[in-house]
């Protein structure tokens, strides 16, 4: 059996089943209690749980992601939220530097067993400051797990092991997926963090991808298997850690890849997927992996040209077309 | 800048090696003269000595490929020097290609140069080429700026058979082998590229059969006394001499008096050779080798026992130096031991003569009173090259060496 809900009722779901699970589970950032979240996916939680375990913070990234890192330490299963994704460079110490590190600092003493999700994306006309996809810095950064779900189901499953995992996760959440409605099953589950899914068999080229770049990808998929192009659509889900055998299966069979991601191009994780499926697979490659990514400037506030800066379905056509030469 | 390690060429006859063995790794030190890989040609195993100090930096070749000489294997300087720059790894290995290049030229890329154009191929399409066996080098890409891609070698192999007349026809035959692909393929055969020691050879046995007007002549040659005097003399002396041995040396004795066997052809010069250098085919997993007795007339029984003992020993280890399977003058090919009667060895080119030595066996044997006995009957089989050497003077030099052989002492003296 299953429900259509949106994604972000499915994420409101996986941290209220988790809190009635485990009381050490509590959320915090800035307007989660009262107002219940700016997308609402907190709406009513305060009520249940009270203050004590749904708390809003002061606007100090810095100092509630350091508090959540203090609580993990100390046992507690801290969710955090940053209201946009941008505002890790505000809390970057105790983020890349205390709640990464202390695991190995203390030699496996202290765990930090908690999550901060973070809206993160462009398309919504919140300009440069609040619409970034910053995945390639917490990549870069050993110790954080890193997930960026594109489906209702995955998000749940997923938030749910996320808050069960004993390391720091950062859980990425797309703006524009919120209001996506999508069959999720009934009844407890959780996703294992760390494996890719096919969201679509290929044969040609394989289009490795995730959260809402997987719709587009999919719809670029659908446009090319009418001109008799066969693309695979590989669904990462996790991108730390990255799951290199489901890629390896998948390259090996279409021998093409394209990785499409919305992050700034220059320095991007589709530019660390493609340099490694060249390092390791470079005998199973036809053609150069391509990315297909945003543009190397500021997220531009008008939305023309906001438009332009993240890859549509037809920057992805093109893309593969490219790479098969057709 | 960094030290380039290059494949050394090793003979003059050496084009290509295969990297055997890193026996350095990425990072790690190395000084001059300390062994960094093992490579094996045609004829070796040989090991690479560096001939620069500092930090392994990268290596280049794979264990396992080919790689033709001054090819780069790999890169030696100072810690996180950075190497690799400006194409050099791909220089010498694309260079060889040029041959075939025109064809490929003429059709996909216009802005391609003519000659010794580099083939753009991707690494699939390559791998691919020579797990089926495709010459990629005359094929047009239909991937990007003509790059051959897969699916073009995958045709190519199938369509191999039927454009065979087409491909001959073509004024580009200057590829000296047939055609990869021609060959039809069935159900459960696999190709491997011919390499090292097996391509050598064959090269070498054709050009010898395609030059050389040979003559074989076989002689009959009853060794009964040198079975005996070989046993008597093995457990009087508590020694292991062969057959071979005994053979080894009465040749050599045999060519010392009949010093026009011992001859090679230079174009329009004929060389007498000065020196008794027996040559002796010793048969490996993967092909033959000849390593070479020097001055065999001038040694003992004993020498040469130890001597050829030794080489076919090395030779089978892979151990032998350059210069040891060099210099014959005259060889030995020995298949006795395999129960052959008699066969047609083909010259070991430059030598002009080479002798097969066949299995020995119980005959009977009438007398000249008409008595019947048992006897050991051996036979040789001698080739020799009609340019220079005639059926009678050939057949002079076989009765040397039976005669030789029938009366062992004589060996000996």
């Amino acid at each position: 059996m299953s429900k259509k809900i949106s994604i972000s009722k499915a994420i409101g779901e996986a941290m209220h089943e988790e809190m009635v699970r485990d009381k050490n589970v509590i959320i915090l950032g800035e307007d989660m209690g009262v107002m219940g979240n700016v997308f609402g996916i907190t709406r009513g939680f305060r009520d249940e749980f009270g203050a004590d375990r749904v708390i809003d913070t002061p606007i100090s990234e810095s100092g509630f992601v350091g508090m959540s890192v203090g609580a993990a330490m100390r046992g507690m299963r801290p969710v955090a939220e940053l209201m946009y994704n941008d505002f890790m460079t505000v809390c970057a110490d105790p983020l890349l530097n205390q709640a990464a590190k202390m695991r190995y600092m203390t030699g496996g003493q202290l765990t930090i067993p908690m999550v901060v999700r973070m809206p993160m994306g462009s398309g919504r006309r919140n300009a440069g400051q609040h619409s970034q996809s910053l995945e390639a810095i917490f990549c870069h950064m050993p110790g954080l797990k890193v997930i960026a779900p594109a489906s209702a189901e995955d998000a749940k499953g997923l938030l749910k092991s996320a808050i069960r995992d004993n390391d720091p996760v950062i859980f990425m959440e797309h703006k524009l997926l919120y209001a996506h409605k999508e069959e999720v099953p009934d009844g407890e589950y959780t996703t294992p963090i760390g494996e890719a899914k096919v969201k679509r068999e290929g044969t040609d080229l394989t289009i490795i991808s995730w959260s809402r770049e997987v719709d587009f990808s999919l719809e670029a998929a659908e446009n090319l298997a009418k001109e008799g192009i066969n693309v695979e659509v590989l669904d990462l889900r996790t991108l730390v850690p990255l799951d290199w055998d489901s890629i390896v299966k998948s390259v090996s069979k279409t021998h093409n890849v394209v990785v499409v991601s919305e992050e700034v191009k220059r320095g991007s994780y589709a530019g660390e997927i493609s340099a490694q499926i060249a390092e390791d697979l470079f005998d199973e490659l036809d053609a150069p992996v391509e990315r297909v990514c945003g543009l190397n400037i500021t997220s531009p506030f008008s939305p023309p040209l906001e438009d332009v800066n993240f890859p549509h379905p037809a920057d992805i056509e093109k893309a593969v077309k490219k790479v098969l030469n057709k | 800048m960094a030290y380039e390690i290059r494949m050394p060429q090793l003979g003059l006859t050496m084009e290509e090696g295969t990297v055997t063995t890193w026996l350095k790794h990425e990072g790690d030190q190395v000084n001059v003269g300390d062994p960094i890989l093992e490579i094996t040609t045609d004829k070796l195993t040989n090991e690479v000595t560096s001939e620069a100090a500092g930090t392994l930096l990268k290596i280049v070749a794979q264990e396992g490929e080919d790689i033709p000489v001054k090819g780069l294997l790999g890169y030696i300087g100072a810690p996180g020097e950075a190497v690799g720059g400006a194409a050099a790894p791909a220089a010498a290995p694309v260079a060889e290609a040029p041959a075939a290049a025109p064809v490929a030229a003429a059709a996909p890329v216009a802005a391609a140069p003519a000659t010794g154009a580099r083939i753009r191929i991707s690494p699939l399409a390559k791998k691919t080429a020579a797990k089926l066996g495709v010459d990629y080098t005359t094929l047009k890409g239909s991937g990007p700026s003509g790059r051959i891609i897969q699916k073009d070698i995958l045709a190519a192999q199938k369509a191999a058979p039927v454009a065979a007349p087409v491909a001959a026809a073509a004024p580009v035959a200057a590829a000296p082998v047939a055609h990869s692909g021609a060959v039809e393929l069935m159900e459960g055969d696999t190709v491997a590229k011919l390499t090292g020691m097996r391509k050598v050879v064959g090269e070498r046995m054709l050009q010898s059969v395609t030059e050389c007007p040979t003559v074989t002549q076989n002689v009959k040659i009853d060794v009964t006394e040198l079975f005996k005097l070989r046993k008597d003399i093995n457990d009087k002396m508590g020694v292991k001499y062969s057959v071979n041995d005994y053979v080894l040396k009465a040749v050599a004795k045999a060519l010392k008096a009949n010093r026009y066997m011992l001859v090679s052809i230079d174009g329009k010069n004929v060389i007498q050779r000065a020196h008794v250098n027996l040559g002796m085919a010793v048969a490996l997993d993967d092909g033959l080798l000849t390593p070479v007795i020097r001055d065999a007339d001038k040694m003992s029984l004993s020498e040469i026992h130890d001597c050829a003992k030794d080489l076919a020993t090395r030779a089978r280890d892979g151990k032998l130096a350059m210069d040891e399977y060099k210099g014959s003058t005259f060889t030995i090919s020995n298949l006795g031991m395999f129960g052959v009667e008699t066969f047609n060895p083909i010259i070991n080119q430059p030598d002009s003569s080479i002798l097969g030595v066949c299995a020995a066996q119980d005959e009977l044997v009438m007398d000249d009173e008409g008595k019947i006995s048992k006897h050991k009957v051996m036979r040789i089989s001698h080739t020799f090259d009609h340019r220079l050497i005639d059926g009678s003077v050939a057949a002079k030099f076989e009765c040397a060496v039976r005669d030789l052989l029938q009366n062992p002492m004589e060996i000996l003296l």
